[in-house]
């Protein structure tokens, strides 16, 4: 590993720490550093302090963490093997698929709500990515311009039907399914990371293994073919492992934007190399503190009510994207 | 070594592209593959690779068909360069070779920068190279495979003259070096003539030349496909082949 991507990553490693331990202090109960400490090096502290730690804080923080990760490194997967700047975990129709299960789980008042929402959904993102899939592979062999038109196709259409449905719903569960639209965090769900965080996490160590096929699809299905990987079956792999990581963090958080689309940009950026190996591990980490500094902040910004995690990375995002593309065309050496 | 047998390249039996495709390479050797535009140069060259997969017939290599070969064992035989490869994201020079050189040989590097004559460029990005330097840097990264047998579609495509020279020169040197057999599919006739041992001319879905290049640009059915006459002298700057193409007289 070359020396600045080794420094890159260190510097976001604490910063990922640093970011963390801000999350867990940021809220509206204010807790001091030392009960935070004595908290995390397993002393016993008692009262509401433990029981904001225990329950509340830690779960949250560790949702946005995994979340933000696996968005992170699905958004750079999903740029290379899209051959396209612009794609993010959502583009083939995930966004659209998941939406729909959450908005048809309110429709039909299915209830728990808290089950239900996140399951559909779950079963929306991965019917959608697998029509589209089995769409480019029957039709065009997963090429992948006309892969991203079909899967901007699919987003739209079932963002219509979305549309459709949420204009039948009462005005209750029409916030519910606005706060979902957007990525929200602090619900009843933040504790299933403790499944789901080490799943993502197996799947973000599987896909560090595939970065040499991810090296060799970045110049093409001829190039990786030459180079020994099937391209099209690690191309469905890859797609599907994506998938999977992305649907488990949409049951938890629903859809968060942006995180997946900058993350691997501003990894490029920092790093200025293109080694799959090194990018990964840095758009996780990106991924992660942007996403957890969305959720502190987010919190912590109004005292009465929160702002959804999603929104407020849209709000960093979307600057911090314009700035990479104002750099890029000032200096033409970047991405 | 290379060898293609009764290859039937198509969608299906009644749009079949290539017919009844009967060729070899033997190592070492720099082959041209001449055809008009849609004859299907580039179809033939990704059958060979493994990328299409043919109607019937079969790729063998040593007498093993390539079907039998795992993918690791078949790109270390057989590599295929297009001429559009380029990636959206940017690299830089030495990045692009290090993903070909799978068993970190600096010496292969080293050698594939010097052949293309790209040396002092390792660390410069794809992106701020001339369009020639950038075909040379993949060709670089095309060398670094290390295959036995390297395609190469279109590789001079879009260079000036002397873009075209250096890449010839590195592709010769290459194969006076490591012996490695070379299938360039091209409309640049002057530099078949001069660089090649062997043409192979599709024409009409079928092969209608295969011979050495004199004897191709001279024979009756290419000059047909081709509508041209060749004439072939010796060039007075450099002695090389020269190869004059005209008009054939109604």
């Amino acid at each position: 590993m070359r020396n600045r991507s080794v420094f890159v990553i260190i510097l976001l490693f604490v910063a990922s720490i640093a970011t963390l331990l801000f999350s867990l202090h940021s809220g509206v109960v204010d807790l001091s550093w030392a009960e935070i400490f004595n908290y995390l090096c397993g002393k016993k502290i008692t009262g509401q302090a433990a029981l904001l730690l225990g329950s509340l804080r830690l779960p949250r923080t560790a949702a946005a963490f995994f979340i933000g990760a696996s968005l992170g490194t699905s958004g750079l997967v999903f740029q290379t093997l899209l051959q396209n700047p612009l794609a993010e975990p959502y583009t083939l129709g995930l966004s659209g698929g998941s939406a729909l299960g959450a908005i048809l789980a309110l429709a039909f008042s299915l209830e728990p709500t808290s089950f239900w929402v996140p399951a559909l959904s779950t079963v929306g993102c991965v019917s959608a990515a697998l029509i589209v899939l089995s769409f480019g592979q029957k039709r065009i062999n997963l090429e992948s311009r006309t892969l991203i038109l079909f899967g901007v196709m699919i987003s739209l259409f079932l963002g219509a039907v979305v549309v459709t449905v949420i204009s039948i719903l009462s005005p209750t569960k029409i916030q519910t399914a606005l706060f979902w639209l957007m990525g929200e965090f602090g619900t009843t769900r933040d504790p299933w990371i403790i499944l789901i965080g080490p799943l993502t996490f197996l799947c973000f160590v599987f896909l560090l293994l595939k970065c040499p096929a991810l090296d060799a699809l970045n110049l093409g299905e001829t190039r990786a073919l030459s180079l020994g990987f099937s391209p099209k079956r690690e191309k469905n792999i890859l797609f599907l492992i994506c998938t999977l990581v992305t649907a488990l963090g949409v049951s938890i958080s629903g859809l968060v934007g942006f995180v997946g689309l900058v993350s691997p940009h501003i990894a490029r950026k920092l790093l200025k190399s293109s080694s799959h190996r090194d990018l990964m591990v840095a758009s996780y980490l990106t991924g992660a503190v942007i996403l957890t500094i969305a959720d502190s902040l987010g919190r912590s910004l109004t005292t009465n009510t929160e702002i959804p995690a999603g929104s407020i990375a849209a709000l960093i995002g979307t600057p911090t994207l314009i700035f990479l593309i104002l750099g890029r065309k000032q200096n033409a050496s970047a991405e | 070594m290379l060898q293609l047998n009764n290859l039937y390249v198509g969608y299906d039996r009644k749009n079949v592209i290539l017919k009844n495709i009967n060729l070899n390479a033997n190592p070492g050797e720099i082959i041209g593959l001449i055809g008009l535009n849609g004859s299907g140069k580039s179809t033939l060259l990704r059958t060979i690779l493994g990328l299409i997969k043919p109607l019937s017939g079969d790729t063998t290599i040593d007498k093993i068909s390539i079907r039998d070969l795992s993918l690791r064992d078949r790109s270390l035989t057989i590599s295929m360069l297009e001429s559009q490869t380029q990636s959206v994201f940017s690299m830089t020079v030495l990045e692009l070779l290090e993903i070909s050189n799978r068993n970190n040989k600096n010496s292969l590097i080293d050698s594939a920068l010097k052949f293309s004559g790209l040396k002092g460029f390792e660390r410069r990005n794809i992106r701020e190279l001339s369009s020639g330097e950038v075909k040379r840097a993949y060709l670089a990264h095309a060398l670094c495979t290390n295959s036995k047998i390297i395609l190469l579609d279109e590789p001079f495509a879009h260079l000036d003259w002397n873009q075209q020279l250096r890449l010839a020169q590195g592709i010769k040197a290459w194969r006076d070096h490591f012996r490695t057999t070379f299938v360039l599919a091209a409309h640049e006739l002057e530099w078949i003539i001069k660089i090649t041992d062997r043409v192979w001319a599709l024409g009409h879905g079928q092969v209608i030349a295969d011979s050495i290049p004199q004897d191709v640009f001279k024979s009756q059915q290419v000059s047909d496909v081709f509508d041209f006459r060749a004439f072939i002298d010796e060039n007075p700057i450099d002695g090389s082949q020269r190869l004059t193409l005209g008009q054939k007289k109604k």
